[in-house]
C-alpha cells in the first residue's frame, strides 16, 4: 500500500499531524481532582519536581503519629510504589496520542541503475511515504485520544482500587490486633482457671483428672493465641506492602481500636443513581465503545450507553455524557480497510455496548447489595453494642453474685467471663464486619465495583470460641 | 403457767403424763340441750365415753372402741382454752380461731398464693392457708365436733386431708379416694368428732408433691378432754419441712427431690426462726410434726434430756417411753418431749443433720478447705474486679463479708449471736429458759451466764498451773499404735496339689 508522494505532500502531512511531542504527567491533574472529588484522598506523581520531597515529608509526618484507615490510605497513596508504575500508564498512553499524531518516516529510496546496452547508469531518488496512514491520521488520534481519556479513567480506578486495599486491610489489621487481645485474656481466664485447679489440686481436692482438663483448656487458649498473633503479623506486613513501607518505616503504630459504629445508619436514598453516576467501571466502557466506534469510522458513540438509560424511569437524572443520539449510519471509511476490519471494530462497538448495560445492572444490584449489607452489618453491630455486651456484663455480674452466695465455683465464675470474652470477641468482628462492609458501599458509590463475594459474605468469620471450662463440669 | 411448778422435781421421768388411761368425768359431758343424742352416746356404755380418750392403738393397752365411727351428734360441748386446755404457743404462727355453732366448733382454711418470709432477706410465692405458710395451726379438745369449710382459692384443685385424725373414710381428704378435688373457688365442708387427742396434722392430698412442697401443711393438735398428767406450762407447736428455693429465685421448686436449701420450723429457718421462751422450772411440751418431702430430722436439744410421751399415734405408756436427746421426726409424724426446764441459759435446738442447719447452700461448689490462694486472688481480679477466693477455710465468716450477692436470698450460716458469729441456719432456733422474765411472748436478749460459768480463752496462770502449754505440746499424742490400719495376716499356705485358678 505505499504509494510514491511528492516531497511537498509530506511536508503538508507533517503540517496536518500538528503537536508531536509529549509532555511528562500529562493527565494526571485530571486523575487527582477526579480522586479529590470521589474520595477526599490525596495523590502525587512523583516526577522530580520539589513536590516529591512534600509527599514524602507528609508521609513521614502522618506515620509518627497513630494511624488511622484514612491516614494509613493517605500513605499508602503517597507511598506505593505500584501506584507510581500505574501513573506511568498516563505517560504509555499520551505517548499513543503523540504517535497517532506522527506520519509513518517516509521510506527514501534510490534506484541504482547500470549503463546496459546504450542506456548510461543513473541514479533515481525518490521518498515513500505512507500515504494512507497521513489520511487516516485524524482517526488514530481519535482513538488514541479516547485510549488516553480511558486511561486516565483506568488509573483513577487503580488509585481507588487501592485506596479500598489498604483501607480494608488496615481494619482487618485492627480487628485482628484486638482479637489477639481479647485472645491473651482468655488465656489469663484459662490460665487463671487452671492455677486454681493446681491450688485445689495441691489442697488434695480435686483429681489429677480435673487438674489435666483444665490445663487442656489453658494449652488450647495458648494455640489459639500463638495463631491469633501469626494473623496479626500476618496482616501488619499486609499493611506495610500497601503503604510501601520498609526499614524503621514499618515501626508505625496503629490506633489501638476500630473506630467507634456511628450514630446513624449507612445511608439509603439515591445510592444506585450515585452509583451509575460515579462509576469508572461504566466511563471506561463508554471509552472502550468510543474507541471501537472511532476504529469503525463513527464520530460519536451512543448516548444510551449512558446507564441513566438502563434503569427505571425515576432514575432518569442522569446527564447524557454523550448528545448525540445512536446512529448506525457510520461513515464507512473510503479507504480500503477490508470488510473483516470494519466488521470486527463494529462487533467491538457492539460488545462494548451491551458490557455498559450489563454493567450498569449490575452496579445497581451491586449497590443494593452493599448497602444491605453495610445496614445489616450495623444492625448487628449496634445489637452487641447495645443488647449483648450490657447482657453479658449483667450475667457476669450474676454470676460473681452467685459465686459471692457461694452457689459456684470459682471456675464456673471465670467460665462466665470466658463467655463475656467471647462476646466481646463477637462485637469486635461485628464491627469489623461494620467497616468492612461500609468501606465496599463507599468504594461503589465513589465509582469501583468491589468483587461480589465480598458484598455477600457475612461479617464476623473469625473464630470466637474460648472453650468451656473444663473443672467446671466436674462440680 | 398454772401453779403446778412443782420444781422439787426436776427429773424429766416423772413429770411426763403418766400414761394415756385418762378419764372422763360425767361433769366434762354435754348435759343438755346442745346434743339431742347425749343419752344416746351415754347409752350405758361406758366404753363409749372412753373411746375419745383412747387411741386405737393396740400397743397402748387402753380399752378400744367398738367402733371408730361415732354415729352424729356423739360429741361433747366444746372444749374451752384455758379452762380444758393450756393453748399452744406457736413460734412464728399462729393458731386458727373458730366460732361456735350449735355446739360444734367451726373453722374455715382458704387454699391460696402467699408471699412468704423465710428469714429477713428471702421470700417466696408459696401456697399456703388463710394468708400463712403453714396453715395456721388447728387447735381443739377430744370430743369436740369440729366443722371445717375449706375454699380454694388457688388456681389449682386441692383437698385437705386430716392426717392421722380418727374419722369417717368420707371426711379423709384424699383427693379422687374420698371425694372429688375441691376446684378453684369452690368451699367443701368436713365434720367430723374428735375421738382422739395428740398431736397430728392437716396437708393437701391433692398432687401431694406439689402443695406440699409449696407449703399446704399444718399443725392439728387435739387436747385430752380430761388430762391425767399435769399441764405443761409451756405447750410449743413445731412444723418441720424442707425447701428448694434457688438462690435469687422467689419460688420453692416442688419438683425437687434431694438438694433442699432452705430448712424451716415452722416455715423459718434462723435467724428467722422464733425463740421458745420459759421460765426456770416450766414443765415444757414441744411437738414436731414433719412434713417435709424427703428428709426425717433428728432434733437436738441442748442442755436437756427430754422424754418423748407421744407420737401421732398417742400417748406412748410410761413404761415405753425413753430419754434421748435427739428425737427423731421422721417424714409424716408427729413427736412430742417433754422436759422441765431447770438449766437457764440460751439452748439450741437443731436439726443434727448438718446440711440442715445451712441456709441456701450451694451443694455443688468445689471443694475449697485448705487451698491456699497466694497471689492468685490478685491475679484473677485483674478479670474480675470482685473475685477473691472463699471457703478455703470452710464456710465460717460468710455472714459478714458485704459481698454483693443475689437479690432475695440470705447467707449460708445464721447471724450474729451475743459473742460472735452463729454458724448454722435452717432447722435451728433457740430454747431461752431464764429465771426472771415478765413477758413470754417477749425475747428476753441473750443469755448471761454468771461469772465462772462460761468458757473464756485460757489465763497463763490457769494454763501454768494445770500444767498445760498453749503451743498443745503437753498435750498427749495419739500414740503410733492407735492410728495405724489394720494389716491382714498373710493368707493360709496352699495346700500342696490344690488346683491353682487364675484370676481369682
Ligand atoms: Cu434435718
Amino acid at each position: 500500500m505505499r504509494t510514491k508522494a511528492p516531497l511537498a505532500a509530506i511536508l503538508a502531512s507533517s503540517l496536518l499531524a500538528g503537536c508531536s511531542s509529549m509532555k511528562p504527567g500529562l493527565g494526571f491533574d485530571d486523575v487527582k481532582q477526579s480522586i479529590a472529588e470521589r474520595s477526599g484522598e490525596q495523590v502525587h506523581w512523583n516526577n522530580g519536581t520539589p513536590e516529591d520531597a512534600q509527599a514524602k515529608a507528609a508521609v513521614a509526618t502522618i506515620l509518627e503519629g497513630e494511624l488511622t484507615a484514612d491516614q494509613a490510605v493517605q500513605v499508602a497513596l503517597l507511598n506505593n510504589h505500584e501506584l507510581q508504575a500505574v501513573y506511568e500508564e498516563l505517560n504509555l498512553a499520551q505517548s499513543d496520542v503523540v504517535q497517532a499524531g506522527l506520519l509513518k518516516n517516509p521510506v527514501f529510496s534510490g534506484d541504482f541503475r547500470f549503463g546496459v546496452s546504450g542506456v548510461g547508469p543513473g541514479v533515481d531518488l525518490g521518498i515513500a511515504q505512507d500515504f494512507l496512514s497521513l489520511l487516516a491520521m485524524p482517526l488514530k488520534k481519535g482513538r488514541a485520544e479516547a485510549a488516553f481519556e480511558a486511561a486516565k479513567v483506568r488509573v483513577t480506578a487503580a488509585v481507588l482500587d487501592t485506596a479500598f486495599e489498604v483501607r480494608t486491610a488496615f481494619y482487618d489489621y485492627q480487628a485482628a490486633r484486638q482479637m489477639r487481645e481479647m485472645r491473651e485474656t482468655v488465656v489469663e481466664a484459662t490460665g487463671a482457671s487452671y492455677e486454681l485447679a493446681g491450688r485445689l489440686r495441691d489442697a488434695g481436692n480435686i483429681r489429677e483428672l480435673d487438674l489435666s482438663n483444665e490445663r487442656a483448656l489453658k494449652e488450647q487458649s495458648k494455640i489459639e493465641l500463638a495463631a491469633a498473633q501469626a494473623e496479626e503479623i500476618h496482616l501488619r506486613e499486609r499493611m506495610n506492602a500497601l503503604m510501601g513501607l520498609w526499614g524503621s518505616q514499618t515501626l508505625w503504630v496503629a490506633a489501638a481500636r476500630l473506630p467507634a459504629l456511628p450514630d446513624q445508619q449507612p445511608p439509603q436514598d439515591g445510592l444506585e443513581a450515585k452509583a451509575i453516576r460515579a462509576s469508572l467501571d461504566l466511563a471506561l466502557l463508554r471509552r472502550e465503545a468510543e474507541i471501537a466506534a472511532r476504529s469503525a469510522g463513527m464520530a460519536k458513540p451512543f448516548a444510551w450507553l449512558d446507564g441513566t438509560e438502563i434503569g427505571a424511569a425515576s432514575e432518569r437524572e442522569l446527564e447524557g455524557e454523550w448528545s448525540v443520539g445512536p446512529s448506525l449510519a457510520v461513515p464507512i471509511p473510503i479507504f480500503d480497510q477490508g470488510q473483516a476490519a470494519l466488521g470486527a471494530a463494529q462487533a467491538r462497538y457492539k460488545q462494548a455496548a451491551e458490557r455498559t448495560i450489563a454493567r450498569a445492572v449490575e452496579i445497581r444490584s451491586r449497590v443494593r447489595a452493599a448497602q444491605s449489607g453495610a445496614l445489616s452489618a450495623f444492625e448487628r453491630a449496634r445489637y452487641y453494642e447495645k443488647v449483648i455486651l450490657p447482657l453479658r456484663q449483667k450475667i457476669l455480674d450474676e454470676t460473681q453474685d452467685q459465686y459471692n452466695a457461694m452457689q459456684i465455683s470459682g471456675f464456673q465464675l471465670l467460665q462466665a467471663k470466658r463467655d463475656q470474652i467471647a462476646a466481646g470477641a463477637e462485637y469486635i468482628a461485628s464491627v469489623h464486619g461494620y467497616w468492612q462492609a461500609k468501606s465496599e458501599l463507599d468504594q461503589i458509590l465513589s465509582g469501583r465495583m468491589t468483587p461480589f463475594e465480598r458484598t455477600t459474605r457475612t461479617a464476623g468469620a473469625i473464630s470466637t470460641s474460648t472453650g468451656a471450662s473444663a473443672t467446671g463440669e466436674h462440680q | 403457767m398454772n401453779n403446778n411448778n412443782n420444781n422439787n422435781n426436776n427429773n424429766p421421768t416423772t413429770v411426763a403424763p403418766r400414761g394415756s388411761k385418762l378419764a372422763f368425768s360425767r361433769r366434762n359431758m354435754l348435759t343438755a340441750g346442745a346434743i339431742a343424742g347425749g343419752a344416746l352416746m351415754l347409752g350405758g356404755k361406758a366404753r363409749a365415753a372412753e373411746s375419745p380418750s383412747t387411741p386405737p392403738d393396740h400397743n397402748h393397752g387402753g380399752a378400744h372402741p367398738a367402733t371408730h365411727t361415732p354415729r352424729s351428734g356423739e360429741h361433747f360441748p366444746p372444749g374451752e382454752p384455758g379452762r380444758d386446755y393450756t393453748p399452744v404457743v406457736v413460734p412464728n404462727g399462729w393458731t386458727l380461731p373458730y366460732r361456735i355453732v350449735d355446739g360444734v366448733k367451726v373453722f374455715h382454711l382458704v387454699a391460696e398464693d402467699v408471699e412468704h418470709e423465710f428469714a429477713p432477706g428471702l421470700k417466696a410465692n408459696c401456697w399456703g392457708y388463710n394468708a400463712s405458710v403453714h396453715g395456721p395451726v388447728i387447735e381443739a379438745v377430744e370430743g369436740d365436733r369440729v366443722r371445717i369449710f375449706v375454699t380454694n382459692k388457688l388456681t389449682a384443685p386441692t383437698t385437705v386431708h386430716w392426717h392421722g385424725v380418727l374419722l369417717p373414710s368420707g371426711m379423709d381428704g384424699v383427693g379422687g379416694l374420698t371425694q372429688r378435688a375441691i376446684l378453684p373457688d369452690e368451699t367443701f365442708m368436713y365434720e367430723f368428732t374428735l375421738r382422739q387427742h395428740g398431736t397430728l396434722m392437716y396437708h393437701s392430698h391433692h398432687d401431694e408433691m406439689t402443695q406440699m412442697g409449696m407449703g399446704m401443711t399444718g399443725l392439728f393438735i387435739i387436747h385430752p378432754r380430761n388430762p391425767q398428767d399435769p399441764r405443761p406450762d409451756r405447750d410449743f407447736a413445731l412444723m418441720l419441712h424442707e425447701w428448694k428455693i434457688e438462690v435469687g429465685a422467689s419460688r420453692p421448686d416442688p419438683n425437687e427431690m434431694t438438694d433442699f436449701n432452705t430448712l424451716t420450723i415452722n416455715a423459718k429457718c434462723f435467724p428467722g426462726t422464733q425463740p421458745l421462751i420459759v421460765k426456770t422450772g416450766d414443765r415444757v411440751r414441744i411437738r414436731i410434726g414433719n412434713l417435709s418431702a424427703m428428709d426425717h430430722h433428728p432434733i437436738h436439744l441442748h442442755g436437756y434430756y427430754f422424754i418423748l410421751t407421744e407420737t401421732d399415734g398417742g400417748v406412748i405408756p410410761e413404761s415405753a417411753r425413753w430419754p434421748e436427746t435427739s428425737v427423731l421426726v421422721p417424714v409424716g409424724s408427729t413427736r412430742t418431749v417433754e422436759f422441765v426446764a431447770d438449766n437457764p441459759g440460751d439452748w439450741a435446738m437443731h436439726c443434727h443433720m448438718t446440711h440442715h442447719v445451712m441456709n441456701q447452700m450451694g451443694h455443688g461448689i468445689a471443694n475449697m478447705i485448705g487451698v491456699q490462694p497466694g497471689d492468685l486472688d490478685a491475679r484473677i481480679r485483674k478479670l474480675l474486679p470482685g473475685y477473691m477466693t472463699m471457703g478455703e477455710n470452710g464456710m465460717g465468716g460468710m455472714t459478714e463479708m458485704g459481698m454483693s450477692v443475689p437479690q432475695n436470698s440470705i447467707p449460708m450460716v445464721g447471724g450474729v449471736g451475743p459473742y460472735d458469729e452463729i454458724t448454722m441456719g435452717g432447722m435451728f432456733t433457740i430454747l431461752k429458759v431464764r429465771d426472771e422474765i415478765a413477758n413470754l411472748n417477749e425475747d428476753p436478749g441473750w443469755y448471761e451466764p454468771p461469772p465462772g460459768t462460761m468458757s473464756l480463752p485460757a489465763t497463763k496462770e490457769s494454763l501454768e498451773q494445770s500444767g498445760v502449754r498453749a503451743d498443745g505440746a503437753s498435750a498427749p499424742r495419739a500414740p503410733a499404735a492407735a492410728t495405724k490400719s489394720w494389716i491382714l495376716p498373710p493368707p493360709l499356705r496352699r495346700a500342696p496339689g490344690a488346683p491353682h485358678h487364675h484370676g481369682h
